[in-house]
Formats: structure tokens, sequence, C-alpha cells
């Protein structure tokens, strides 16, 4: 599609933007331009995700409290006290690896499918379809807020040192959006053409959880860490901000080399993505 | 009218790949069987399994003109009207247009069932390219349009199927597009809200803008329409004023009825021996027809064939209608009957007469299944549209028009 505006010479309807479509090969700009004139759609989908998540259930929005307390006490039980993991016995150490992890997870999760569960709009209705897997992470990004609490509570609890180093984690929250986004554009693209990745990607995000250090820390008298293995979590876009982000609540000092690796790689990730997409939205509704 | 052209259409030509091919490797393992077959040079070639939904088709639409397409299913309508609203790209050709592009390709697009009606207002405007602050200053008039207000605040799963269209027409109708497309969204809902919206239409109409209607619901076309295109099998047969091209293209379906290709059709399942290849629709005179009525006789007629050599016995056949929102309505099974046939010739027709058609006005999904024994044989669960026209289906001089369904019955009333 393009765009051309002003004069032309087809005898057509002055005064107004002038659309051709056409088949075209190859990347024809990445749309940004339109992508923020229907920025209220994207609004709109993220709270229709957010309002739906929850109907019908007795306890609610509550689920996004619950969900993350009961996982932090099955992995303080059985990796601190039953297995005797000296870090997991902490649970500030476990839930400030947990809590990023988890929104993670299930916004990679959310916009893998996303294509493939809206298809009946797809099919209907012309929109820039980026606004599909962006606008998932909005209700995973909403339960993290919820999850957030907890680890308020939990940091009042255990009488955490609340230090400076706290402001570091809106621009984690975003990196974290980023690597989401880079790896789910992607695969919510692949996702429309081959099915084989709604059984792959829980399986890759589980593998995925153990390379990164949720359980376990490159920091720190505490640390789990082969020093020979750095470069497994600099590469990995979630490995060096998740490590920032339980560095920042624990008051320890962050360890920005592998910071700056994975926050590089989550970018690029994302504009791999985009790319890939834009290249393979022009027929996702001839084979959704 | 103005002299200017608002969308110009230039050899546009849409192709969709049939049979395997027609997924496009939906799996890993499909896609390396496929490349490791043309590696050894038995792949399917290109030209086969090709189908041109579109093909060659040019004309122009001034602006504020209102253009009806008409043509038999499949005749390439909704594809048009797919590549206009930029939800799937034309394979050639082009097509450009002025101003901007708002399409109704189905009513209700993006409806969430669990959101309320004021939810789905927002969700479904936004959809269709409104900015918020547009649709909360149009918001009263959206509702009073939809004559829901007191269910404003229900999910829209508890609507019925009226209200639920009521409220997405209206919701549509207040967008302000330079050029709207509307697919046949008047099929459904009850004759007071079909002229609302037709007369919607051509107020719309009116303003100045331009207006693409696919309807086969002709006297609609007549009435709304100034100028018509009718497609057949992907190609533009005649174009010019609605009223001339209404009588040939109603002229000529009267000569031939209308006949469901199936051979070729991708989705299916079933054993394959014994095969759907095609249906059509003929009157109680036996005269083929491109619709049905309500409350007229009709019969249905499959054309099936058998794999050479195969004695196929114990069959029975089925076939379904649904609804647009996929509901079955009623079923039509031999089985039910315990009718089977036995001694199948290899190449034969199967009808099923219906003494009077029960549904109302609109458009329906037809499935059809044959078995033999109580193995399936051929699945088609979407066979074909198949529209039935408003009819009077208790003979008492008016057509029946709140459906979805009537039943012969009688009143009495008894003192207690």
């Amino acid at each position: 599609m393009s765009v051309f505006s002003g004069k032309n010479n087809l005898g057509m309807v002055s005064g107004k933007r002038l659309t051709v479509l056409e088949a075209k090969g190859g990347l024809s700009g990445l749309g940004l331009g339109e992508l923020w004139q229907y920025r209220d759609l994207l609004w709109m989908m993220a709270s229709r995700d957010v309002r739906v998540r929850y109907k019908q259930s007795i306890l609610g929005g509550l689920w996004a409290l619950i969900v993350p307390v009961a996982q932090l006490i099955v992995f303080t039980l059985v990796f601190g006290r039953m297995l005797g993991v000296a870090n997991l016995s902490d649970p500030v150490f476990l839930y400030a690896g947990l809590l990023p992890w988890t929104f993670f997870a299930s916004s990679v999760n959310a916009s893998t499918q996303s294509l493939v569960a809206n298809a009946g709009i797809l099919q209907k209705v012309y929109f820039p379809r980026l606004i599909v897997p962006l606008s998932s992470v909005g209700a995973p990004l909403v339960d993290y807020g919820l999850a957030f609490l907890v680890l308020v509570a939990l940091m009042i609890w255990s009488a955490s040192v609340i230090s400076l180093s706290l402001l570091m984690l809106p621009l984690l929250v975003l990196m974290t959006i980023v690597a989401a986004l880079g790896v789910g554009v992607l695969l919510a693209s692949l996702t429309v053409r081959y099915r084989d990745f709604r059984h792959l990607v829980p399986f890759m995000v589980q593998v995925w959880f153990f390379l990164t250090p949720v359980l376990w820390t490159t920091q720190g008298s505490g640390r789990d860490l082969d020093w020979r293995w750095i470069w497994a979590v600099r590469i990995n876009p979630m490995g060096g901000t998740i490590q920032a982000f339980r560095s920042s609540v624990l008051d320890q000092p962050i360890d920005w080399v592998s910071l700056g690796y994975s926050g590089t790689i989550a970018v690029l990730c994302l504009i791999f993505g985009v790319v890939i997409f834009k290249r393979s939205e022009r027929s996702f509704a001839d084979i959704i | 009218m103005s002299s200017e052209i608002a969308i110009r259409l230039e050899h546009l030509s849409k192709r969709y790949r049939l049979g395997s091919q027609g997924a496009l490797h939906t799996t890993f393992a499909e896609m390396l069987t496929g490349k490791a077959r043309r590696m050894v040079g038995r792949g399917e070639k290109e030209t086969e399994g090709v189908h041109w939904a579109l093909d060659d088709v040019s004309f122009d639409v001034h602006s504020g003109q209102v253009m009806g397409i008409i043509g038999k299913n499949g005749a390439g309508k909704s594809t048009l009207l797919k590549v206009l609203s930029r939800i799937t790209e034309p394979t050639r050709g082009r097509v450009s247009y002025a101003g901007n592009i708002a399409s109704l390709l189905e009513v209700g697009t993006g409806f969430h069932p669990e959101l309320s009606g004021r939810e789905n207002i927002y969700l479904n405007g936004s959809i269709l390219g409104m900015r918020k602050s547009e649709i909360k200053r149009k918001f009263d008039e959206i509702v009073a349009f939809s004559e829901i207000e007191r269910f404003l605040d229900t999910p829209v799963k508890r609507y019925s199927s009226g209200m639920y269209v009521r409220l997405a027409f209206a919701v549509a109708s207040n967008l302000d597009p330079d050029i709207l497309v509307i697919d046949e969204v008047l099929a459904v809902g009850d004759a007071a809200f079909q002229k609302k919206c037709l007369g919607k239409m051509g107020s719309v109409a009116k303003s100045g803008r331009t207006i693409l209607f696919v309807s086969h619901n002709m006297p609609a076309v007549r009435s709304l329409c100034d100028q018509a295109v009718w497609l057949a099998g992907g190609k533009m047969k005649e174009m010019g004023r609605a009223g001339t091209v209404i009588d040939s293209y109603m002229a000529d379906s009267f000569e031939h009825g209308e006949r469901y290709e199936l051979r070729d059709n991708p989705v299916r399942e079933g054993r394959g021996q014994v095969k759907v290849v095609g249906f059509s629709m003929v009157d109680e005179a036996g005269e083929a027809i491109a619709e049905l009525t309500t409350g007229r006789g009709c019969s249905f007629v499959f054309d099936f064939e058998t794999e050479v050599g195969v004695e196929a016995c114990n069959m029975t056949f089925a076939f379904g209608l649904r609804d647009r929102f996929n509901q079955r309505l009623t079923r039509f099974s031999s089985e039910d009957q315990c009718v089977t046939f036995d001694k199948v010739p290899n190449k034969g027709q199967v009808r099923c007469h219906v003494d009077r058609m029960p549904l109302a006005c609109g458009d329906y999904l037809l499935g059809v299944i044959v078995k033999g024994g109580p193995e399936i044989q051929d699945y088609v669960p979407d066979a074909g549209v198949v529209h039935v026209g408003a009819g009077d289906f208790f003979h008492v001089g008016r057509p029946s028009t709140d459906g979805p369904m009537f039943v012969m019955h009688d009143w009495e009333m008894r003192a207690a």
C-alpha cells in the first residue's frame, strides 16, 4: 500500500488522500505513522483483554495476587526448605526474579497467540496488524502491576532497605516490555503460518526460564553462576534485565555490562520481529 | 453526481490456491514434505489448484455514487470487497481510491460477547477506525438508533440476534468515511429495522459519500443504487444503470439457477469414496432457482460421484443450515427418517424436497454430509451460502418476517 497526497493525474477526487493498493514484494515502510493514528484502538483492545480476563469469576482480579503468592510459597517451600537452596529461602530474592519473569512469560504467550485468537477480526476489518500483538501485553501488564504490590508488601515485611536503586525499576519494566514484544511479535506472525509454534512456545518459555537468573543469581556472595557462562546470560534479552531488577530490589550493585548487552539484544529482537511481521502481514487474512 | 472518480479498479485480479496448497503449509512437517516432493519432481504444478476469484476487473466509481455489486455466490463479490477493504492484497492490478474507506463486511466484527453494549460501542467503533473522542460525541446518536438503551450495560452475549445487529449497524452507520463498503448486512434483523438501515444508507449517499453495496436483495439494490456491476466467475459481466443490470442478471438467474460447485472445495472430511460434487436448488415446478423463498416449496439437489469400482450401499445423506452466528437452525437427514440408499450409481443426484421453507429471509450456511453406514464418506461444512427471500409462510397475504423460523400452528381459546 502506498499513500500519495496532493495532486494526482487520474481525474480522481482532489483534496483527499489518495491510496493505491497493489501487489508488492519487499517492505513498504513500517507504518509507524498509521500505528499512531490507531492509538485509541491499541488502548481499546488492551482494555478489552483486561476487562474480559476475570469476567464470570468469583475472585476476579484477586487472581492476579493469588497466583504469584501461591507460586512464591511453593518455590520457597520446595527449593528453600526442602532442598535447602540458601538464596531461595529468602522470599524477597525469589519474588524479585519471579515477578518480572512471570510478566515476560505471559506476555510472550499472549502475543504469540494473539493473531490467531483475533482471526475473525483480521478477516473482516483493516487496521494496522501490529496493534494486535502490541495490545496483548496490556493484560499481563496490569497483572504485573497488581503482583508488584506483593513485592512491596514483602519488602515492608522483611524490612528491606528502600534505596535509590529502586528508581531503576520503571526502566527495567520498559526493557522487559521491549524484550517480550520483540519475541512475541515475531512468534505471532510465525504462528499464523505454522501452528507448530502454539505447542513449541510454552515449552520454549519453560526452557528459557531455567536459562534466566530467576532461581539463581550471577551476583553477590551467593553467586550461583560459573562465570565462564556469563555470556549465556548476556545474550539472553531477559538475562541482564532480571538480574538488574533483583539487584535494584535488594540494593546490590547493578551489573551494567550484562544489562547493556541484554537491553541491546532486546531492542534488536524487537526491530527484527517488527520487520518480519510487516513482511508477512499482507498474507495474514489469506492463510490464518 | 460529481464527475470526479472516487474509486478506480485497474485489471484487478486475485488468485487463491486450492486443495492441499490452500493452507500454505500449515505445519512445518507439511512444509518439509512439500519441499521434498517438489525436489523429486512430483510436486503439484503452479497452475493446478489455482482459483482466480477476481480476474481482470476494471471499473470506476464516481464520487457520490451508490454502486451495487451483484452476482451469484462465488462470483468474486466478497473478494472484491476484501481487496478494497485492505484485508487481502491483490495478486495483480491496482485499486486507487480517494479519501478513507470504512467497510462493513460483517456486522459486529470485534464485538466481545462478555463486554456490555456500552463497552462494545467503543471497541467496535475503534476497530472500524473511529477515534475515541469521535465515538463519545456520537454515542447518544448510536444508542438512539440501535434502540437498546435499556440493555446498554448488559453483556452482548445476552442480546437477541436482532439487538446485536441493531447495535452493530448503529455503530457502523455513524462512521464518517468518504467511501462506505457494505456486504449484505441487511440480511439479518427484522423488516422494520432493515427499512431503517436502508433509509440510513440512503441519507449517507445523499450527503455525497460514495457507497459500494453488495447484496442478493435485488429490490434493495434497485432502490438504493444508481449503478451496478454484475460479476460472474470473477469477471465483470455487465456494468451500467442498476435497473438494467439487475434485469439481465435476474433473467440469467432464472434461466440457469445457481449451481454450487463442490468438487474443488478444500475444506472437507471423510473417506471420499462417495463425494458431493455440487448442489443446486429447484422450485416446485422443478425449475432451477438462485434463491429460496420463505413458505414456498423447494428441493435441494446434490450431485454426487463414487470412486470407480466402489459399490456404495447403505448410504445416507444429510445437510444442515446455519445462521450468520454459525448456529445450526435445522437439519435435513435421511438417516433421521430411516431412509438409506443402496445400489448407488457411480454418478447421480439425490434430491430432498421441502414442502414449505420454514426459514425467514436471510443468508444461511449450508453444510452437507454423506455417510455409508456409520462411516463418514464426505463432509463439506461450508458448501455454500443459501439466500432465502421474504415470503408468506402462513398464506395470509403478507410476508412473514420475524424469524428465524416458522412452524405451522393453530390457536384456540377456551373459557376456564
